[in-house]
């Protein structure tokens, strides 16, 4: 008997070691298990879609509240222990459901939501639910879908871009890639212009899918292109910025930065304002090319996001978990702010107007921390206003 | 802290891939091997120390049922008994400690380098020591029709395959590494034993666990490593380790001061000096009058 209790005992004592191995493994050393990712975006005046994790919400610019679930009438839905619901679509689906990507408008009532588990996601816009026929592709999804003619335009994250028939979610066409299109395509009237992993940026006859040309830019690419004029402005891994013709692909003028380029490029009067992962910031003179007007290193570690810039001001998100004002004339650092987590995904700019109850502008950051996945500053004098968490 | 392990390590790994023909599981392959070559001494010098601390067992448990009701004066003379033979006691561990964060830095690596993710491709950046590799990234993630930086897919029945050479070739490596204990004389258990045994029944259970839940490309590491592990066991049992206190040429006192992590085989009392012993246990020790 006391031979068995102490076998036992040995054997719990290695299934102890094993856990605690598992638990150091996990906690100790440098394993990142993947931190969810939040993004935003607006659908219809000042309310801001979050998607974080497997949970997509609607939070009310205003006051930083969850928008209620009202019916068509109006009144606000009650759940059956008579609480007023809010906007709230979690997918639990196989457990795999993640957005890294906002989701898109498919029609009035209807958002196309793009799930890393393969799913594109069609959630009823009232009743906030998925619902609908949902679309299994063979591969993961990391972007946005475009939506344009009846058609979808969606990158898959190991290779190619398909086009879907929007009424029943059916391949029109597919365009073959060396390696995974993670970056929203970008439809200007019928051509539909893409960035691949496999450094080449495409351009495609957005209705019968015919390849129109593709430019190489010498490394991966994650970013949309930004359209103007007949230029295509992109940044990459081979850590320079493109100005690429629209029309035939060629490189018409580069400009080198100091880490790789992770987001599209913000185009406002003729000037290119650029972030890389170096945590620089620059704005590039397109009138000639791409010549430097000035260049920052703002933040102590990367900037994934696109800059935000209006007014006299670009305001930039960091990994180091810092929101940044820049004077837009001299790149100047002229003020910053703390945010609880890494600021990953795009800034939003809220604006007052008809359909905005804001009183002054507001840049409103997503982070990656559950208690602080969105906050809002004002954005001339950097004020938070309101956070929102989970 | 991490990132003196890690990126060295993806720099490496992004090179091999780059000279062997954009073949990342060749460079995965070639990787481990490298890890392998390097983490070598201490490999070498936990199992022997591991070895030297079963063959002192029987000399331990007499220690113990000696001393069973004053355990500071046991502590005591098991002390005395590992200096005599020249034994660190935590000689088994710390190499494994050391070992650990290799291990993850590696597991890092080959995550952030396959970056199945946007996070862990942004986490690559600035990482790669060596101008010009940039341009490699992200690597070519397929091999067999698998997708490398994802778990097995139910569609594909090969990359189900993969969890489960992990965990045979983790238990046929424990296995070879855990040496058998001898039971005890009083037929009571014995804790080691049980504790090998636990551990040979959960870890390769643990590992297939990680290769269901984390990418093929890890799985292929795992394989790769513990088959390693399993050739150079064997080469060790060839080449180095021979039956305490037994020597080829019969000089038994060659290495017997040349250090504080003696071979098992060559572990003997160092003061005062003793004839050669034979036999599986080692010698009983001498009391220094």
């Amino acid at each position: 008997m006391e031979r068995s209790v102490k076998t036992i005992r040995h054997r719990f004592g290695g299934m102890l070691l094993a856990l605690v191995g598992l638990v150091l493994l996990g906690a100790c050393g440098p394993v990142h298990i993947d931190p969810r990712w939040s993004s935003i975006s607006t659908i219809s005046g000042d309310q801001i879609l979050l998607a974080f994790g497997d949970r997509l919400s609607l939070v009310n610019a205003t006051d930083g509240k969850a928008v209620p679930l009202v019916d068509a009438q109006g009144n606000i839905r009650l759940d059956p222990e008579g609480n007023p619901r809010v906007w709230d679509v979690r997918h639990e689906g196989n457990g795999q459901t993640r957005f890294y990507n906002s989701p898109v408008l498919l029609d009035e009532d209807t958002l196309l939501a793009p799930s890393y588990d393969r799913r594109l996601l069609t959630i009823d816009l009232p009743v906030a639910r998925v619902d609908g026929p949902q679309r299994e592709l063979e591969q993961n999804l990391v972007s946005s879908p475009v939506i344009g003619d009846g058609l979808i335009y969606q990158g898959l994250a190991d290779h190619d871009l398909v086009a879907l028939d929007a009424s029943n979610m059916q391949e029109v066409w597919r365009i073959p890639t060396g390696h995974g299109v993670w970056a929203d395509p970008l439809l200007v009237e019928d051509t539909l212009y893409f960035t691949s992993m496999d450094h080449f940026l495409y351009a495609v006859n957005a209705q019968s899918g015919e390849l129109l040309w593709k430019s190489d830019l010498q490394g991966a690419l994650t970013s949309t292109p930004v359209y103007n004029d007949g230029h295509l402005y992109v940044g990459g891994f081979a850590k320079k910025v493109f100005d690429v013709s629209a029309e035939t692909g060629e490189i018409l003028a580069e400009y080198p930065t100091a880490e790789w380029v992770w987001s599209a490029p913000t185009l406002v009067d003729g000037v290119l304002y650029v972030s890389d992962l170096a945590g620089k910031v620059y704005a590039l003179e397109t009138s000639n090319g791409l010549t430097e007007k000035w260049q920052t290193a703002a933040a102590t570690r990367a900037i994934p996001p696109s800059p935000l810039v209006a007014e006299d001001v670009v305001v930039v998100g960091s990994r180091d978990q810092k929101i940044y004002w820049l004077n837009r004339e001299t790149g100047e650092v002229i003020d910053s702010k703390d945010v609880a987590g890494e600021v990953l995904a795009n800034l939003l700019l809220i604006e007052p107007g008809e359909d905005s109850n804001v009183s002054e502008p507001l840049v409103i950051v997503s982070t990656s921390a559950p208690q602080e996945l969105l906050v809002a500053f004002t954005l001339e004098r950097g004020q938070r206003v309101w956070a929102y968490g989970r | 802290m991490w990132d003196f392990i890690i990126n060295p390590f993806v720099t490496t790994l992004t090179f091999l891939y780059s000279i062997l023909g954009q073949n990342v599981v060749l460079a995965i392959v070639v990787f481990t091997v490298l890890v392998r070559l390097i983490t070598y001494p201490l490999t070498i010098q936990q199992q022997r120390s591991t070895k030297a601390m079963q063959q002192l067992q029987p000399e331990l448990k007499k220690l113990q049922e000696k001393y069973k009701n004053d355990r500071e004066k046991l502590a005591q003379e098991q002390m005395a008994l590992y200096r005599q033979y020249g034994i660190n006691p935590f000689g088994g561990c710390l190499p494994l400690f050391i070992q650990l964060p290799i291990m993850l830095g590696l597991y890092q690596a080959i995550i952030f380098a396959l970056a199945a993710t946007p996070y862990q491709l942004i986490e690559l950046s600035g990482r790669l020591i060596i101008p010009g590799l940039d341009t490699l990234v992200p690597l070519q993630n397929t091999f067999l029709g698998l997708n490398l930086t994802q778990p097995p897919n139910p569609a594909n029945v090969i990359s189900f395959a993969l969890p489960i050479l992990v965990v045979v070739t983790t238990w046929l490596q424990f296995k070879m590494t855990m040496p058998s204990t001898p039971p005890s004389s009083d037929g009571k258990p014995n804790q080691g034993a049980a504790m090998t045994q636990s551990m040979s029944t959960i870890m390769p259970i643990m590992y297939g666990f990680f290769a269901l839940q984390f990418s093929v490309g890890l799985s292929i590491y795992f394989i790769v490593s513990n088959i390693l592990g399993i050739i150079q066991y064997a080469l060790m049992g060839k080449t180095s380790i021979k039956p305490v206190n037994t020597t080829d040429s019969g000089d038994t006192n060659t290495n017997r001061q040349t250090g504080s992590t003696p071979a098992v085989i060559e572990a003997k009392p160092s003061r005062p000096k003793s004839k050669a012993q034979t036999g599986k246990t080692p010698a009983k020790p001498s009391k220094a009058k």
